[in-house]
């Protein structure tokens, strides 16, 4: 059974390993726990994932092996195409095999080309599309020459293993997690209290706020021609909560999991429902992948685009064709590949709209009450919650029927019911609204003075035991 | 040390009245300066100094005294 992170199984585990990691000051054998350590973990969730994720370990360090000692342009580029080339094989076969192939059976039906689509589904492998990017963008950044590649292929099994992001992120780089590995695991006080902290809030977020809305929300997204309008927009908005509780829940506790060994991951998510427009929202969502696909796809493209045509419409495509392939990364459904769209044309109107504003003087970020922020954020937060709906429902038939019931206003269905939606959903838009969206509590937690400490993690503790529904669910991000 | 000049192209690219930039400033400190905009900055210095970089260079770049020593590499390669 696959060891989830709000589980008793995972807080064994843990523990174990800490102590025994901890137990020894030799860099050398905390390095081999950590992998056998991470090779258990992986293991629960099927063997399939654990040769598919050695398999591109061993490709990537002789990559980027060769990578370091190739010395041509044509020689460098060609080894890293080769490699981002074999990381996406896997992703590819076990990802998109079926995608591809319904598409093109539908494509080329009409003139009579029959394309044979598999009819069982794959072994899904956990985590490959999170360790398939790590590895791209260890293989792209010795390319560019952010970092030199590792000379030992230990230490880069247990980088591209290591258990507390192997599934579901956040993606850290080499270059972010290679420098503190090499000192050790070696942790304070300090990194001992931040790192629980990081773990009871993200089991917060995950089994009482995430975990109460799945069942109802689910419902009314699996079948909106059943529903009105009003629970319709109670389901947005519950989908909308659920989505970031679930996945901030589970950075959380990622970075929590590090934290106990002194790592410090990047964080994940930085307030991102308080964001005054679609580019600062993608700066505080998913900030690790959208970093990546920064990084790796849209620079790039535009690098190598610029100076062609009109300054706007070459940005805005690009950011176009960025977005669908990050659409596209989240699942192969049209409905990703809309949503990544819809977030490809908003944030190429907000580029042509920033440009064509006239020179200003800055004065400093308004206050989160002020008018016009509070009106930028609803707007922002309208269009995410719009894709939500492209994101959560199954097929883009249930998407339009369910924005067009809202946009209609039926008021034929179900008037259902639910106790956590609206409670749940202004808790946290509150918390986005009066909670300084740059600043970091859980950070900032072991400056605070012992009693308040205590009384934090007494109430977190607390809630835990008595508001956590009895069924567990699954993390959602985990199936992407 | 970033000069003058430099900093006139890049708040220029940016449309900004003022800005303090100094060898240590990140794009991320500076209002308007993000990956939509990062391009347009490259571009501007690229047309202002005449010279050209490449993808990879531009990518390697993690703060202002990284493009200004960038750019001095490029104009040393002129003469």
């Amino acid at each position: 059974m696959a060891l989830s992170f709000a589980s008793l199984e995972f807080v064994v585990f843990l523990g174990l390993c800490l102590a025994l990691v901890r137990g020894t000051g030799k860099v050398s054998v905390q390095k081999w726990l950590l992998i056998i350590f991470s090779y258990v973990f992986y293991l629960s969730f099927g063997v399939v994932g654990v040769i598919v994720v050695t398999f591109i370990a061993l490709v990537d360090f002789h990559v980027g092996r060769r990578l370091g000692t190739s010395t041509t342009d044509g020689a460098r580029r060609q080894w890293l195409w080769t490699g981002v080339a074999v990381n996406l094989g896997p992703l590819v076969f076990f990802k998109y095999s079926a995608f591809l192939a319904e598409t093109m059976s539908a494509v080329l039906r009409p003139v009579g080309v029959r394309v044979s689509v598999p009819g069982d589904p794959l072994v899904p492998v956990i985590g490959l599309s999170y360790f398939t990017f790590a590895g791209i963008s260890y293989i792209s950044d010795i390319y560019y020459e952010t970092i030199a590649p590792t000379r030992s292929i230990s230490e880069y099994v247990c980088y591209l293993v290591y258990f507390p992001k192997l599934v579901a992120g956040p993606i850290v780089r080499a270059a972010e997690f290679l420098p503190q590995f090499r000192c050790g695991v070696q942790f304070t006080a300090q990194d001992f209290e931040t790192g629980c902290a990081y773990l009871l809030v993200g089991a917060v977020k995950k089994l009482v706020i995430a975990d109460r809305l799945v069942s109802h929300v689910s419902m009314i997204l699996a079948a909106p021609q059943h529903y009105n309008a009003s629970t319709l927009v109670q389901g947005m908005l519950g989908y909308t909560v659920q989505i970031y509780a679930d996945f901030s829940g589970y950075s959380d506790m990622a970075i929590g999991c590090a934290r106990l060994m002194g790592f410090r991951f990047p964080q994940n998510f930085l307030m991102p429902y308080s964001s005054v427009n679609i580019a600062e929202f993608w700066r505080r969502w998913h900030v690790t992948l959208s970093k990546w696909f920064r990084d790796y796809v849209f620079l790039p493209l535009e690098m190598e685009s610029r100076g062609t045509g009109n300054a706007n419409m070459r940005a805005s495509r690009n950011i176009i064709i960025t977005m669908l392939f990050c659409g596209l990364w989240h699942g192969a459904s049209w409905n990703f590949v809309l949503w990544g769209g819809l977030h490809g044309v908003a944030l190429a109107v907000y580029l042509v709209y920033s440009r064509v504003l006239p020179r200003q003087t800055h004065r400093g970020r308004r206050t989160a009450l002020h008018l016009r922020t509070l009106v930028a954020r609803a707007l922002t937060l309208s269009v995410v919650m719009v894709g939500w709906i492209l994101f959560g429902t199954q097929t883009l038939t249930l998407a339009f029927k369910y924005l067009w019931r809202m946009v209609t206003w039926s008021r034929d269905g179900v008037a259902l019911g639910s106790p956590y939606i609206l409670p749940l959903t202004a808790l946290v838009l509150l918390a986005h609204l009066f909670i300084d969206k740059d600043r970091n509590l859980i950070e900032e937690f072991s400056s605070y003075s012992a009693p308040v400490r205590i009384f934090t993690f007494a109430t977190l503790m607390m809630t835990l035991t008595c508001l956590v529904p009895s069924d567990g669910v699954p993390f959602s991000y985990l199936r992407f | 040390m970033i000069s003058q000049e430099l900093k006139t192209v890049i708040l220029g690219a940016l449309k900004l009245d003022e800005w303090e930039l100094t060898d240590a400033t990140v794009a991320a400190e500076v209002p308007g300066w993000d990956s939509l905009s990062h391009v347009n900055v490259v571009l501007a210095v690229e047309k202002h100094f005449g010279v050209r970089f490449k993808g990879a260079e531009v990518l390697r770049l993690k703060d202002v005294g990284d493009l200004q020593r960038l750019v001095d590499s490029k104009l040393a390669q002129q003469r």
